[in-house]
């Protein structure tokens, strides 16, 4: 499913169909489902890169925050942490690698994506919507619509925090991808309000490659590594 | 014999006014077209670089504040070269100020509102605006006017003082806004089956936001329907486009369903007997 194809490929992803090929002298590319169709042109038989991709530019950007609601909240002690598996949402990217780089083609997503304000209208952010359930291990998924991210939340504090939501900045995300995309993420509770979360550099599995981060390409190096959940938890 | 050297080195020498030469102007020239042409391309390769990478307004402030230091700096250095001292310049200034100051009113009010428009940003280059009577786009702002893209695409050039000492209505200011549609029902369908089908297509649509959530409910038994509200919160960015569309997919849906819209209707009753005409005139019977 993720990988790198030759030009000349076929894939076929879960009734999606993706395929390279030559016509009148021109290199083509094609994606068709039964309710979309994309076509175009590549100057030359370049290699396809299919990796997942930052969960948060489907239908249209109009923001770079994942917020993940969690269906079970989870209570944590005063200075203790816990470690768990939740899912988020797959986007596909699909890229032609040219000579020195490679730049994003075409992006879809089997999922339905749905949009949330986490804040308030005036100082919030808008964040794509994902509930996921808390696993003590990793879940079984369906791995065309689910990734899985490892979290580790400290809570720093000298309160009992309630966790139901987790935002992060799609600048940060560190993606890898096997049989299955992944994240491993950290969360800091600093009060009871208020988290900080990142990403940890570091596959949640052995043998698992690293995905094209698009947002990073974006980045200016003053940018802050971490999101500063500052409207509650 | 004449000897080039010397011939140049007297022209440059001559003297155009006071102790400025015409090298001196020459000097002061490159240094202020040097300066410009820096400053341009300072500016087109901080665009190039950060054009993806921070929001355009902001940029656009960058550029400015860059070009002109450049350009300022490029003066201050080389007014001295043709011989203007800048303390004296400052002492003059003042008085000069003065005058230009109450000559120049409108010019002066516009510039120091367009500074505050600058730095306060009540509006930002790309937002959504109502000015004066003027909806549209902010393109730019400028040091004396800001400009408006109608949603017509009409240019229109607001003076800086109007826009700060107007109302400014900033349909983009907050990251969501919410939008509402009153849906008439016919009487005789199923009010509970329209409220179902209206929240599944709102629930399905990916910027009807989940969180402030939707409302929708029967506001009102109208004259001729079973009125609806849906009040929806989306992105302020694409607001508009999820109005169209929801609004289009409710439609759709309601039909699907076998709920009707109903013209505007008014039930006659007609008086036990009918009514009887006599002569041009209505006459109970």
């Amino acid at each position: 499913m993720f990988g790198s194809y030759e030009f000349g490929v076929t894939l076929n992803i879960d009734g999606i169909k993706i395929e390279t090929y030559k016509e009148d002298g021109f290199y083509v590319y094609h994606r068709r489902s039964e309710t979309q169709e994309v076509r175009k042109v590549i100057s030359f038989a370049s290699r396809l890169l299919v990796n997942p991709s930052e969960p948060v530019r489907l239908p249209k950007e109009v923001t770079h925050y994942l917020l993940i609601e969690l269906q079970e909240p989870v209570f944590i002690a005063p200075n203790d942490e816990l470690t768990f598996y939740i899912t988020f949402p797959v986007e596909f990217g699909v890229y032609v690698a040219g000579r020195k780089n490679v730049e994003l083609l075409d992006s879809f997503t089997l999922t339905s994506p749905k949009y949330t304000l986490y804040g308030t209208p005036k100082d919030g952010v808008i964040c794509r919507w994902w509930g996921s359930y808390v696993h003590r291990q990793i879940p079984e998924i369906d791995p065309y619509l689910e990734g899985i991210m490892k979290v580790n939340v400290k809570n720093i504090c000298d309160d009992w925090v309630e966790v139901k939501n987790l935002v992060f900045d799609a600048y940060h995300m560190k993606i890898y991808y096997g049989d299955f995309a992944s994240m491993h993420a950290a969360v800091k509770v600093i009060n009871t309000k208020v988290a900080e979360t990142s990403f940890i550099e570091r596959p949640i599995m052995d043998g698992m490659k690293k995905a094209v981060e698009l947002f990073s390409l974006r980045k200016l190096p003053v940018m802050r590594k971490a999101f500063v959940m500052e409207w509650g938890l | 014999m004449i000897d080039p050297v010397t011939d140049i080195a007297d022209v440059l020498a001559f003297k155009i006014y006071g102790d400025t030469s015409l090298y001196d102007v020459l000097i002061f020239t490159f240094v202020i077209s040097a300066a410009v042409i820096i400053a341009r391309i300072l500016r087109t390769n901080l665009r190039r670089t950060l054009k993806d990478r921070i929001a355009g307004d902001l940029l656009n402030v960058i550029e400015k504040l860059v070009y002109y230091i450049v350009i300022t700096i490029g003066v201050i250095s080389a007014l001295p070269q043709i011989g203007v001292n800048l303390t004296g310049l400052l002492v003059a200034g003042g008085i000069v100020g003065l005058v230009i100051g109450f000559a120049s009113q409108s010019v002066v009010a516009n510039l120091i509102s367009g500074l505050f428009l600058i730095f306060e940003r009540p509006v930002k280059i790309g937002d959504q605006i109502n000015v004066e009577g003027v909806s549209g786009f902010v393109e730019d702002i400028h040091v004396l006017s800001t400009i408006v893209r109608t949603y017509d695409g009409v240019y229109v050039r607001i003076p800086n003082e109007k826009v700060f000492s107007s109302s400014i209505t900033n349909f983009v200011a907050n990251v969501a806004r919410r939008f509402e549609y009153t849906i008439g029902i016919s009487y005789s369908d199923d009010a509970g089956k329209a409220v179902e089908v209206i929240r599944r297509v709102v629930e399905a649509h990916p910027f009807a936001l989940r969180n402030p959530p939707p409302a929708i409910f029967v506001d009102s038994l109208g004259d001729s329907s079973v009125n609806i509200v849906v009040k929806v919160w989306a992105p302020s960015t694409v607001w508009y486009d999820v109005k169209m569309d929801l609004l289009w997919k409710i439609k759709v849906e309601l039909e699907k369903a076998g709920i009707t819209i109903p013209f505007p209707q008014r039930v006659v009753h007609f008086a036990e007997g009918g009514v009887k005409i006599e002569s041009g005139k209505d006459v109970s019977a």
